[in-house]
């Protein structure tokens, strides 16, 4: 092989993944764009580095992961959340939009209630529609493991589901 | 609402051209200049193994696991996204959260300078990648004047300001190195260790041990 990929090529061939992957992994919408422009600028320190004994994907990945854990953890963000104001008001003509976004929010809830690994299985395989063998070679896990966390993850969504539905009875 | 609705809610997550151009935008300083190629919000791009990266058939929805109303657990979910102000200029970090590093410090650190916090504001600032990436540059620069305790010292000083920073993977390496370069090799064996256990995938991993198998 030779050295590292060019940064651009890698920007452009991954930009849709990142900027999806961070959203679902809990960055907020207003958020997103700042969180893969972070993302890049990693890449694009550490890209020198990458030796291509490990999958692009993968390195790719477990910096998304870290730079997202970051965000998440700033007081930034939790001051955010905070002073958020809930705001859910359909403006004549806008209710499909609406409810859209109301079925948007409910899934940042479920996701939410799951623990990292699950979430990212999660994401990785039903929103993405990843094979599990992918997203095993992706986070570098065993298949069973992957398997096994998904299993879970549906599960608790699953039931996240019916407690929602039971409480808006 | 059901189950697979929820699901396909995500499907809204792929970026808008419009978006990816700001991010284009952002990122110019790190892109050839325009003209160059197709930028990503042209045709093709996305991730081989995701696909177009649409909401997956869900193929296991329970039975029975409908009609979630738009009621009063919809309200206390919802984010209100589009009208989230902007984030604040980002030019010094913000004031350390308590230091709970995976990594510790090594042995007590000298007083580094890092760029003040800003004086009280509404909103805390998020630390800037720039900000962590200079304290990093000058932790490398130390080491190859041969200043290793400087070396050492700034990247402690980078555990307490940048806790979870997204660039401890490096600050990690330059600390071994600095390490290694004090002769304290015990030390630098159970700092990689450390690091093995927290980042068992990185980059940074092969240089390390390069690193240890040459002293």
């Amino acid at each position: 092989m030779g050295g590292p990929p060019a940064f651009e090529h890698v920007y452009r061939e991954h930009v849709r993944f990142v900027w999806r992957t961070v959203r679902r992994l809990g960055v907020r919408e207003a958020d997103v764009e700042d969180v893969c422009q972070r993302v890049f600028e990693v890449v694009h320190r550490q890209l020198p580095e990458f030796r291509g004994d490990a999958r692009l994907t993968t390195w790719l990945f477990g910096i998304v992961r870290r730079v997202v854990s970051d965000h998440r953890r700033s007081a930034y963000e939790r001051r955010r959340d905070l002073h958020e104001e809930v705001e859910l008001e359909a403006a004549p003509g806008q209710e499909r939009a609406v409810a859209e976004r109301e079925a948007r929010a409910l899934l940042d809830q479920l996701l939410d209630e799951l623990d990292e690994d699950k979430r990212i299985v999660f994401v990785l395989c039903e929103l993405d529609g990843m094979a599990v063998k992918d997203v095993a070679e992706l986070i570098d896990a065993p298949v069973q493991t992957v398997y096994s966390r998904l299993h879970a993850a549906r599960d608790k969504i699953s039931r996240g589901v019916e407690r929602l539905a039971a409480g808006a009875a | 609402m059901k189950l697979d609705d929820l699901i396909q809610s995500a499907r809204g997550d792929e970026p808008t051209p419009e978006q990816l151009k700001k991010l284009d935008g952002k990122l110019a300083h790190l892109l050839p200049p325009i003209g160059g190629g197709n930028g990503p919000s042209g045709s093709g791009g996305g991730h081989g193994a995701a696909g177009a990266g649409g909401a997956a058939t869900v193929k296991w929805i329970a039975a029975g696991v409908v009609a979630v109303g738009g009621g009063v657990a919809i309200q206390q979910a919802v984010s209100h996204r589009d009208r989230s102000p902007p984030p604040p200029p980002i030019s010094a970090p913000a004031p350390a959260p308590a230091p709970i590093a995976e990594v510790t410090p090594d042995a007590a650190p000298e007083p580094v300078p890092v760029p003040a916090p800003a004086a009280a504001v509404h909103r805390a600032p998020e630390p800037s990648l720039a900000d962590e990436a200079a304290l990093l540059d000058r932790a490398r620069t130390a080491l190859q004047r041969g200043d290793a305790r400087a070396a050492l010292a700034t990247c402690d000083a980078h555990v307490k300001n940048f806790t979870h920073g997204a660039l401890r993977e490096e600050r990690e390496r330059i600390a071994i190195e600095a390490l290694l370069a004090l002769g304290r090799h015990g030390d630098a064996e159970a700092r990689a260790q450390r690091f093995d256990r927290a980042f068992p995938n990185s980059v940074q991993s092969e240089r390390i041990h390069a690193l240890l198998r040459d002293r």
